[in-house]
């Protein structure tokens, strides 16, 4: 039986305060396999970072469990060892070199072999600046430090929390390729949360949507965006197709097309209905939705 | 936790703004002191000739510096080093970076003889500094250092304040790492510590005053009574109101001092593991 990588087991934590305290996150239940490249993703304070911090011993649960490698990370921490993990943007000695920070990093860890420090700040694109002391980098460069940090025990999960925060454009598009790499082609499970919808649509196999602490929506992305219940039709004429289809199924017109509500399945009999009668079929396909337009409704839905 | 250990002492020995001007403060200020000394020596018209001292008394006179190390100055160096040791890492917000990695238990505990040892290494040099600044003082202004003066009796006896001048330390670091872990700040840790340890220095004989059992097991007659001894070979006698005395071996007020600090070190990382780091 395959143990998951990644298990959150009704997960909670309550900040004390007055009326009950502060529910930061209220009972996430997910798992991660071996491999997957898994997204959780959530607004500003939706409960990401906290649930992130649960999983490296950073913050103790209010209840529940969390599970690496199918061990308890809060009574046996021995998993911990086999991931790295990027939050709050790479924390650092700022007195201390890059290179210098990772050394203290991989003594921490019990590595005493600091050969793999030189190529790691190489693949993150910090070579030149790695003996400048952290002090003078600038977000972008603490970020891409933060993600050798990450890798420096070379861990089987990898744990990112908002990873592209402070990078530009390039450092995005980088921070993208290295993710689908550390899962393609390195096998690491990479656990990613961002409120960045189009980080997450582009990187990951599953996603799980978190809102006021709580879970409301785990699936794979595809299934997420799949929207088996419109068509979008280009034709000629356009009044004609309207004019046939509308007596059977709700028809609109947008961006110079249609758009039917049709399953997927039906799609020959609308083409056959319109052909049939002298209209030009251009194209037919099933509408999809934006990873965004799914996050807003659910997300919606929850605040309702 | 010999890792834990040494990725410390990486960590601080790249401090160099605030770790190596508070161990560098004790030796630098008094050769400086030294020097400026010199030169009014120098300067100065109504300089009386010194009178010739037994080796004895000049072998004495080469102790008392120490109170510098083992008084409030020291005590403030041991607060600052401790609170930027322990309150830093909050300050930086780095236990994020290792907390992960290693039992909490072994990330405070590394700290303490990591901060230790650079006592250790400015305590000596401060020892070597305060007979080097009286050899030449008697070179240059007189008189010559007096003959009979036995070498190793003075390494015993400069040893004997840099041990007393650590157990100090000892104590004013458990005191600072305990302040940085529950204020979760350095300059608050520091602060902490250094009030702490004046309201121990005005205020602790007066619980002799009103416990002698008490007083006796309180940091101020331990670290006196030490004091007492590692000085003079003979521990305090402590009249107590009524006609008795505290009299304890120096054992005993080492072994007391001992479950203070071992106290305060335990409260520190039962706090420090119950912390959440958001």
């Amino acid at each position: 039986m395959n143990v998951p990588v990644l298990e959150l087991d009704n997960l909670a934590k309550t900040y004390a305060g007055r009326r009950g305290g502060v529910r930061a996150v209220r009972g996430v239940s997910l798992s991660v396999g071996a491999g997957e490249v898994y997204g959780f993703l959530g607004p500003n304070g939706a409960g990401k970072s906290t649930t992130i911090r649960m999983l490296l011993t950073l913050i103790r649960p209010t209840s529940g469990a969390a599970r690496l490698f199918g061990r308890d990370v809060a009574r046996d921490p021995g998993g911990l060892g086999r991931v790295g993990s990027l939050v709050d943007g790479g924390t650092f000695y700022p007195f201390l070199s890059g290179r210098a920070n990772l050394k203290v990093l991989a003594r921490t860890q019990g590595l005493k072999d600091f050969a793999r420090i030189g190529p790691l700040l190489e693949q993150v694109g910090l070579g030149r600046d790695g003996d400048r002391r952290v002090k003078g980098y600038s977000t972008g460069m603490r970020q891409r430090l933060g993600v050798a940090a990450a890798l420096l025990n070379q861990p089987e999960l990898v744990i990112l929390d908002e990873p592209v925060n402070g990078l530009d454009a390039a450092g995005i598009g980088e921070m993208r390729a290295l993710i689908r790499r550390l899962s393609a082609e390195e096998g690491r499970t990479v656990f990613l949360s961002s409120h960045l919808l189009n980080e997450v649509q582009q990187v990951c196999d599953r996603v799980a949507i978190i809102d006021a602490g709580a879970v409301v929506r785990e699936a794979t992305v595809a299934d997420l965006l799949a929207q088996d219940d419109a068509v979008r039709i280009e034709a000629a004429p356009l009044e004609r197709a309207a004019a046939l289809l509308s007596p059977h199924r709700a028809v609109e017109t947008v961006d110079g097309g249609l758009r039917v509500a049709a399953r997927r399945a039906e799609i020959p009999d609308i083409v056959r209905l319109l052909v049939g009668d002298g209209v030009e079929v251009f194209s037919v396909a099933p509408e999809t939705r934006s990873l965004e337009s799914v996050f807003l409704s659910l997300t919606r839905d929850s605040h309702a | 936790m010999l890792d834990a250990i040494a990725a410390e002492t990486r960590k601080l020995a790249g401090h160099r703004k605030a770790v190596w001007t508070i161990l560098a403060a004790l030796p630098v200020m008094l050769a400086g002191a030294f020097c400026v000394y010199l030169v009014w020596e120098f300067v100065r018209t109504d300089a009386e000739i010194p009178k010739p001292q037994t080796a004895a008394a000049w072998a004495q006179e080469t102790l008392g510096v120490w109170r510098l190390a083992q008084g409030p100055f020291g005590w403030f160096l041991a607060a600052g080093l401790a609170a930027v040791a322990v309150g830093g890492e909050y300050g930086w917000n780095t236990l994020k970076l290792v907390v992960p990695h290693r039992a909490r238990t072994q990330l405070l505990l590394a700290k303490y003889p990591v901060v230790m040892a650079g006592f250790a290494v400015s305590f000596a040099v401060f020892g070597v500094v305060a007979v080097l600044t009286q050899v030449v003082d008697s070179a240059v202004n007189g008189p010559p250092v007096p003959d009979g003066v036995d070498v190793g009796a003075l390494i015993a006896s400069q040893g004997r304040m840099w041990v007393f001048a650590l157990l100090t330390t000892v104590l004013v670091t458990a005191y600072g790492a305990l302040a940085s872990v529950v204020t979760r700040s350095t300059a608050a840790g520091a602060i902490v510590t250094i009030v702490l340890m004046t309201a121990q220095a005005l205020f602790g004989f007066r619980l002799l005053l009103l416990n002698p059992q008490i007083y006796r097991f309180s940091p101020p007659y331990l670290l006196d009574n030490l004091g007492a001894w590692l000085r003079s070979g003979e521990t305090l006698s402590v009249p107590v109101p009524g006609g008795a005395a505290i009299a304890d071996p120096w054992a005993l007020s080492l072994a007391a001092l001992a479950a203070w600090i071992a106290g305060l070190v335990a409260l520190a990382v039962v706090v420090f593991r119950r912390q959440d780091f958001n």
